[in-house]
């Protein structure tokens, strides 16, 4: 039966030790020139407090959602550490871990071990200037409500740019661990909502304790071997809504799509531009 | 926050961790008849009556699972979210905490037993 069939199947089975010696080299070697054994993993880090938009911004760099056709679907919390590719060159991972606190310890302990390894050589910290999607529950039965919608919209607000900090603080000693050139985008998402606050915004991250601590890691890593972009925009254009329907903000009249896709080309184009500063060009 | 909503939120954290309990223990059972119903299919020869019933009865198993996984998959997130925004107590929190975490890592294990599927020979 293995002999039936035209000269050449006949002639691959009578060699068939040969040809999968063959085939077993051209895939180590086609293994090897994806990921070079001297040359550090290639990995994007996108990181952040839970409900910001980083699986929104991983569909986006991998091309799994276009910012054009595709409609925003709702807040769909991610349980588990998500891998994607950057749609530009599929050789770089992009790691997404979800960002809820309780699920901090489990799942960023051994990505931290990994950026202080210099496995990342660039980190993706998404923040939305405190904007963190409520997901299915109610703002009233939020530990900040004390009965005034207003009131808790703002110590909410607050207490999520504190939490936008505490992300960098908890991240700030692996970069500064890794002895690897690296950048970091700050991507403040979430535009439509505070669009009338723009340069307010810009200075929050600019100026304060969240670029006291981008000026920390700059310091210690050298101008040469670090550098920091930041990136407002937005990825979606949403209402802040709660998951069972409570309108908290809206966005801000005229913000409209052209301004989010001028968004997300902002960011890829300063993903090009810190990946080409990255091979020394 | 006013009592209504305090004991609102305590009735949730005992709810949420006598079901989390409930299906974490329940899908162990899925991932064992799962593995039980393919190595039988893998083994009934090809085309006999009993490959046919077994196969049958693994796909329902398989789409079964996907309809539970689906609202476990919720149940997550809403604990997620209320353990993340909500006043919980510390006891509570802790609870909730360990039976959330032991629900997703079956609820992972056993997506990932599901999806292996059937060689192409049992899935023909």
């Amino acid at each position: 039966m293995c002999e039936q069939g035209g000269p050449v199947v006949q002639w691959l089975w009578r060699n068939k030790d040969w040809v999968l010696d063959r085939v077993k080299e051209i895939r180590e070697w086609l293994v090897s020139s994806r990921n070079p054994p001297d040359q550090p993993g290639s990995s994007l880090l996108i990181i952040g407090p839970g409900g910001v938009g980083k699986s929104t911004a991983a569909r986006i760099l991998s091309g799994n959602y276009d910012p054009l056709l595709d409609m925003p679907g709702e807040y769909d919390e991610s349980l588990k550490i998500e891998h994607y590719s950057l749609k530009d060159d599929p050789a770089v991972g992009l790691v997404v871990p979800p960002g809820q606190k309780h699920r901090r310890d489990p799942t960023w302990n051994d990505i931290e071990s990994s950026l202080s390894a210099g496995e990342y050589h660039g980190i993706i910290l998404v923040c939305s200037y405190g904007y963190h999607s409520l997901g299915l529950i109610s703002y009233k039965h939020h530990h900040l409500y004390a009965g005034d919608d207003q009131a808790f919209l703002r110590s909410y607000l607050d207490a999520s740019r504190a939490e936008e900090v505490n992300v960098l603080q908890r991240l700030s000693p692996h970069i500064k661990a890794s002895d690897r050139k690296c950048w970091l985008v700050t991507l403040v998402t979430k535009q439509d909502l505070w669009w009338n606050d723009n340069q307010q915004v810009e200075r929050h991250y600019r100026e304060g304790p969240y670029a006291d601590q981008i000026g920390e890691i700059a310091d210690h890593k050298g101008r040469s071997n670090f550098r920091h972009e930041l990136i407002l925009g937005s990825l979606v254009i949403r209402n802040f809504v709660t998951g069972v329907g409570e309108r908290l903000a809206e966005t801000v009249a005229g913000y409209d799509q052209q301004y989010r896709v001028s968004s997300v080309r902002r960011l890829w184009e300063s993903l090009d531009a810190l990946r080409q500063w990255e091979a020394g060009s | 926050m006013n009592d209504a909503i305090c004991s609102e939120n305590r009735r949730f954290a005992e709810t949420a961790a006598s079901l989390l309990k409930e299906y974490s223990s329940k899908l162990e059972p899925i991932q064992k008849h799962m593995r039980q119903l393919r190595d039988e299919v893998e083994k009934a020869s090809f085309g006999s009556p009993e490959f046919h019933v077994v196969q049958q009865e693994y796909f329902a198993l398989q789409q079964s699972f996907h309809t539970l996984g689906a609202s476990l998959r919720t149940l997550a997130q809403r604990v997620s979210q209320f353990l993340e925004h909500a006043d919980v107590d510390d006891v509570s929190r802790l609870e909730l905490e360990v039976r959330l975490h032991e629900l997703e890592g079956k609820l992972h294990q056993t997506e990932m037993i599901v999806n292996v599927g059937l060689s192409a020979h049992a899935s023909a």
